[in-house]
């Protein structure tokens, strides 16, 4: 912490604060988990046919931390919002698919 | 050296300084206790008074488990795992696998022994499933309250787990910020603190020791949150999308579980020869052995082994339970080699610190306890900047309590142990003293004024860190000498260890700094 500045960036407006908050919090916390589970439908298994699965464990932090910093840096909050939602959606698919097909099985 | 704007330089800043501020209490308990906990074992075996042999699962144990799995009931005699605890003695749990009504999860269930493995007693018994009854024992409580401290504060799972992988995170964007931060990263390396200005002074103490600390904080911040949400939020999740929320299904996929199965009744091969084949391959002696499907066709052996000389990462060694045959090396996750294997087992090494031995170790230790300072120092400076506003000056001895009140809880509960040993309920008493301290410790912060917060606070420390080797010894515990002859220095070193903290922080206590100063070798007594 070798803050000698505001706490608040100077200049910008209380929307796009707002925004980049929104973004880089709830919604890059759910992008990461959704792409953690859909990563198992894409990643490739291996030799071993585990690496479709502990490549998504082990690299959630990494996700998590790549998806904040780029809506934190990105000059335009919302156009960050628009990737990770787009990335959340398509990693998002394989796993509703996953949970409509477990929830049918259960009934 | 990384160039950013302005704007972006000032939300890096924001971030930096406003995560620690929310969480860096918190942040610092964690590392604080996740420092300590490297020590673990020695830990454990100090609180012991040491082991009761050098290499527990060394000592031949085939002839007592066959005697020992008549004696359990018939359905926990599937599978049997075998280790040696910090007293030196061997834990056999003896096991079947069932759905616990607590937790509603698939777990091992079973009774647990502690084995004497010079004389094959059995030194206490106890029936659980798998997630209650490890480390349950009197001696196990001071480690194994610190470990629970570190790996989810004492909370109910999995939100002392969500919670703990949430403070990797902010670890992680501490670390990273602070990386993007600074301008000049080489010359922040090796910038000596002015004695100017109290202020100038701390910030550069904070800049040199995050600097150094800088790629470990990153490790540790990104290997913590692994371990914290892998089980916790991963698996589950896994499990969904590929498996169809079926959790056992992802573990055995994982762990390269065979499919076949083959219930017919075999005698068991001799574990004793078993364990000294698998020590010959690995060059170690056995640290954790497996059997599944115990005196049946299928049965498998894992023996588990920490690295050897010039290893990163242990081995595991895989041999038919049947006839003893030895099937090879098997890798910690699916039944080949691949690259998830590699990433996977390079985690723990680079968490814990064990695979150099002690001195990797202490090299951890030491690292954490910089990443303590980093955190307290931070906080202190984004405190320093705005003294005037009363609910941040508040803060400030909030700090200080904390700070100081952690240790004090860890090493008021440690005397409580020794108090407590072979007396009462040891698990309840650390727990205990842990909170009797630390209230303690709060109750000082409110009642003392702050200019003497700081020095009653390391005084107080520094008595119960040097009072903890007499406490131990006053009370029963092993003396040197014996201690020695038994080949368990580690009971001396960490009493040692203990002594020298307490001097360390008396004479922060007496404003004499934490250690002598030369005054020819110091900038101070050179200006």
């Amino acid at each position: 912490m070798s803050a000698n500045t505001p706490d608040t960036p100077a200049g910008q407006g209380r929307g796009p604060l707002l925004a980049r908050w929104i973004v880089a919090g709830p919604l890059v916390l759910v992008a990461s988990i959704l792409v953690m589970a859909g990563m198992t439908a894409w990643f490739p298994e291996g030799a071993a046919g585990i690496n479709h699965l502990a490549f998504p464990i082990l690299l959630f932090p990494a996700i998590w931390a790549l998806l904040f910093f780029y809506a934190l840096l990105d000059a335009r909050p919302w156009r960050a919002g628009a990737v990770i939602l787009a990335l959340a959606v398509a990693n998002g698919v394989p796993v509703v698919s996953a949970v409509q097909t477990m929830m049918q099985g259960a009934g | 050296m990384i160039k950013l704007s302005q704007e972006r330089t000032r939300r890096l800043i924001a971030v930096h300084g406003w995560s620690a501020v929310i969480c860096g209490l918190f942040l610092y308990v964690v590392v604080l206790t996740g420092a300590v906990a490297v020590l673990v074992h020695e830990i454990g075996a100090w609180s012991v008074g040491g082991s009761k042999v050098a290499e527990p699962m060394a000592a031949p144990v085939d002839a007592t488990l066959r005697e020992l799995i008549e004696t359990v009931p018939e359905a926990q005699r599937e599978d049997v795992s075998l280790f040696g605890n910090a007293a030196g003695e061997i834990v056999a749990y003896f096991h079947t696998h069932q759905q616990n009504p607590a937790s509603g999860n698939m777990e091992d269930f079973g009774t647990l022994m502690d084995i004497d493995p010079r004389s094959g007693e059995v030194l206490r018994s106890r029936e659980d499933y798998g997630s209650e009854v490890f480390n349950a024992g009197p001696g196990d409580a001071l480690d194994r309250f610190i470990v629970d401290l570190h790996v989810n504060l004492h909370l109910p799972e999995p939100w002392g787990l969500y919670a703990t992988g949430i403070l990797g995170l902010v670890m992680l964007v501490a670390a990273i910020s602070g990386l993007l931060i600074h301008r000049h990263l080489i010359k922040d390396a090796f910038v000596a603190p002015r004695p100017t200005g109290a202020l100038l002074e701390k910030k550069d103490r904070h800049v040199l020791a995050g600097t150094w600390g800088l790629v470990f904080g990153f490790v540790l911040a990104f290997t913590g949150s692994f371990f914290s949400f892998a089980t916790a939020l991963g698996l589950p999740l896994v499990a969904i999308t590929a498996f169809g929320g079926d959790q056992v299904a992802a573990l055995e996929t994982l762990s390269g579980t065979p499919e076949a199965s083959d219930p017919a009744p075999v005698p068991m091969a001799n574990l004793d020869a078993i364990h000294a084949r698998s020590a010959a391959e690995a060059g170690s002696v056995p640290q954790f052995t497996s059997v599944s499907h115990w005196g049946r066709a299928d049965s498998q052996v894992l023996v588990f082994h920490a690295p050897s000389e010039g290893e990163l990462t242990g081995t595991t060694n895989l041999f038919d339970g049947a006839t003893g045959e030895f099937l090879g090396v098997k890798p910690s996750l699916g039944t080949v080699p691949s690259a998830g294997t590699v990433a996977f087992d390079l985690m723990g090494p680079l968490h814990f610190g064990h695979f150099a031995g002690l001195l990797s170790k202490i090299v951890w230790v030491c690292l954490g306890l910089a990443m303590c300072y980093v955190t307290i120092t931070g906080l202190q400076l984004w405190l320093q900047r705005r003294e005037e506003d009363p609910l941040w000056r508040r803060l400030a001895s909030s700090v200080e309590v904390v700070a100081y009140g952690t240790p004090i809880g860890l090493a008021g509960a440690a005397h409580v142990f020794f108090l407590s040993y072979g007396r009462a309920d040891t698990h309840y008493w650390v727990a205990s003293g842990f909170i009797g301290f630390s209230l303690l410790t709060i109750a000082l912060g409110l009642l003392l004024p702050r200019a003497a917060l700081h020095r009653t606070l390391a005084g107080f420390l520094g008595a119960l860190f040097v009072l903890l080797p007499f406490t131990r010894m006053l009370l029963g515990g092993t003396p040197w000498a014996e201690a020695l002859a038994g080949g368990n220095g580690v009971v001396v070193a960490m009493d040692c260890v203990m002594v020298l903290s307490g001097v360390i922080c008396c004479r922060v206590a007496a404003g004499l700094g934490w250690m002598p100063r030369f005054a020819a070798l110091t900038p101070r007594a050179a200006t």
